[in-house]
């Protein structure tokens, strides 16, 4: 069994960060759920937009969001900051996350009364669920355990032949050593259904596949536009993509060889391990947030080149996403001079200096080293700046 | 000698990996990086964009890594990029 310096939980799982967390019921409470995490140092607020205005699945989506964000492993301990008058109060949430085994503890406007009540409480609270925190120390803990989100971005040509293989050939390794990699963004896999079937595992899974994409189909052709100029998007055409169909190979190329256990709805935990694909966006923000709440500990965000390879930090909402470290891997020789801004740099596929597979086991050696406290770039460079964290929606907002 | 890049044996587009401009021959190597022979460049074509490697017809599927990624909306001649003005996607409106 390989080994990390994890951080072991009660429920079992391992975490690869330690946080204290200042969680909001709802997006009413985000600014007090700041306010009370300013007071304890080291402590974060994970704010988001889950709101009254979703109903039916997406308010169910948005209950889970927050109940998943609560109980995964990189988040030590907890302190929900609630209302009274939202469709998920505090102590339902506080009973869902408290099943991991680790503190948690609520304050609500409903029953402090004030303001300034509800601070004071709140802050004297988060200090004692942080010192618990605090407590938990690193221990070596299975890499089998580990679950990746993986993203792609700023893609290309290369996407196909250097960054989203070697994440692939990355996600490869993971899975022999009987790890988890989920991967996303549906409107991504039209034009590479074949190569997803192929390697599924089941009669059931590919079906599920043809399910997914035609209802993205569907979608596509109720809007009536032609998708060009968003998949692919401009980047991705100066970059040398043509249509969604090219861009598509690339993008499932990150999921490596291993069969395809499942598709999963968008928040639907994986039942095994392996390689899973989830139902959803290609916007980050909710691609990563809805790895997360099903337990994800790491992220990757392979980028192609291009414009978005200069901005050190992560694009699209990732960035300021600290509970999830993720790391950064570059393909495109063109943006050689910024490698040092990436976790791995992949333009030597392209160049002829180095493999896939050597490169994908430099990435996977990467991945222990950041589940095991190693800082990514990304995380260097964030400071104290924090992403609102967007939760996903399908349907009718209010 | 510049070289494009082939991903599939059946594919008719391969991938270039320099800016290219027109007249220049370049080198087709496949997904191993090995030689497997040269076209010859008749417009500029610029980084990781393509080049056809065949005359592709019009309303014909352009194939990369064995795969449709589209199809021709006029004649494209070897040794032409194959990009957005000539190509178009099967997925969304037309």
């Amino acid at each position: 069994m390989m080994e990390f310096q994890g951080y072991l939980r009660a429920d079992g799982t391992v975490g690869t960060r330690n946080y204290t967390v200042v969680l909001p019921t709802i997006d009413c409470a985000n600014a007090m759920a700041k306010k009370i995490a300013d007071g304890v140092v080291g402590a974060i607020p994970m704010l988001h937009n889950h709101a009254c205005i979703r109903v039916g699945e997406d308010r169910r989506i948005g209950q889970e969001t927050v109940i998943g964000i609560g109980k995964n492993p990189n988040v030590g301990a907890v302190l929900v900051v609630g209302i009274g008058c939202e469709p998920m109060c505090a102590q339902p949430i506080v009973d869902e996350i408290q099943k991991t085994g680790k503190p948690v503890d609520f304050v609500s406007i409903d029953k402090e009364g004030d303001y300034d009540t509800l601070i004071a409480t709140g802050i004297a609270k988060l200090q004692e669920l942080k010192a618990k925190a605090d407590a938990f120390t690193r221990e070596p803990c299975d890499v089998g355990k580990l679950i990746i989100s993986i993203k792609c971005s700023a893609s290309g040509t290369m996407s196909l032949i250097s960054n989203n293989p070697v994440v692939g050939a990355a996600m490869d390794l993971l899975v022999q050593h009987g790890g988890t990699a989920i991967f996303s963004e549906t409107a991504e896999i039209l034009g590479a259904q074949q190569i997803l079937k192929d390697k599924s595992v089941s009669e059931e899974v590919k079906k599920k596949i043809d399910a997914v994409s035609a209802d993205m189909l569907r979608k596509i052709a109720d809007a009536g536009v032609d998708i060009l100029g968003s998949e692919p998007n401009q980047g991705n055409i100066q970059n040398g993509l043509t249509t969604i169909e090219e861009k598509s190979l690339g993008a499932v190329s990150k999921s490596g060889t291993t069969p395809l256990q499942d598709v999963l709805q968008y928040g639907e935990a994986p039942k095994g391990t392996g390689v899973y694909f989830m139902d959803g966006s290609s916007t980050s923000a909710p691609l990563f947030l809805g790895g997360f709440m099903v337990g994800s500990q790491v992220g990757i965000f392979t980028m192609g080149g291009g414009l978005p390879a200069r901005f050190r930090g992560l694009p699209s909402h990732s960035s300021g996403f600290h509970a999830l470290p993720t790391l950064k891997v570059l393909g495109s020789p063109a943006e050689v001079d910024v490698k040092d801004d990436f976790d791995i740099y992949t333009g030597s596929v392209i160049t002829g200096e180095e493999s896939i597979q050597e490169l994908g086991r430099k990435l996977f050696e990467k991945i222990i080293a950041v589940a095991g406290g190693e800082e990514p770039v990304n995380e260097q460079v964030v400071g104290d700046y924090q992403e609102m964290l967007q939760v996903y929606a399908i349907g009718l907002l209010m | 000698m510049k070289r494009c890049i082939v991903l599939a044996a059946k594919d008719n587009v391969a991938t270039v990996l320099a800016d290219v401009p027109c007249g220049e021959e370049i080198l087709v190597v496949d997904q191993e990086f090995v030689a497997i022979g040269s076209v010859l460049a008749i417009e500029d074509i610029s980084y990781m964009h393509k080049i056809s490697l065949q005359t592709i017809e019009e309303g014909d599927a352009i194939v990369k890594f064995g795969a449709c990624i589209g199809v021709s909306v006029q004649k494209i001649e070897t040794g032409q990029q194959v990009h957005i003005h000539n190509m178009r996607s099967l997925v969304g409106k037309k």
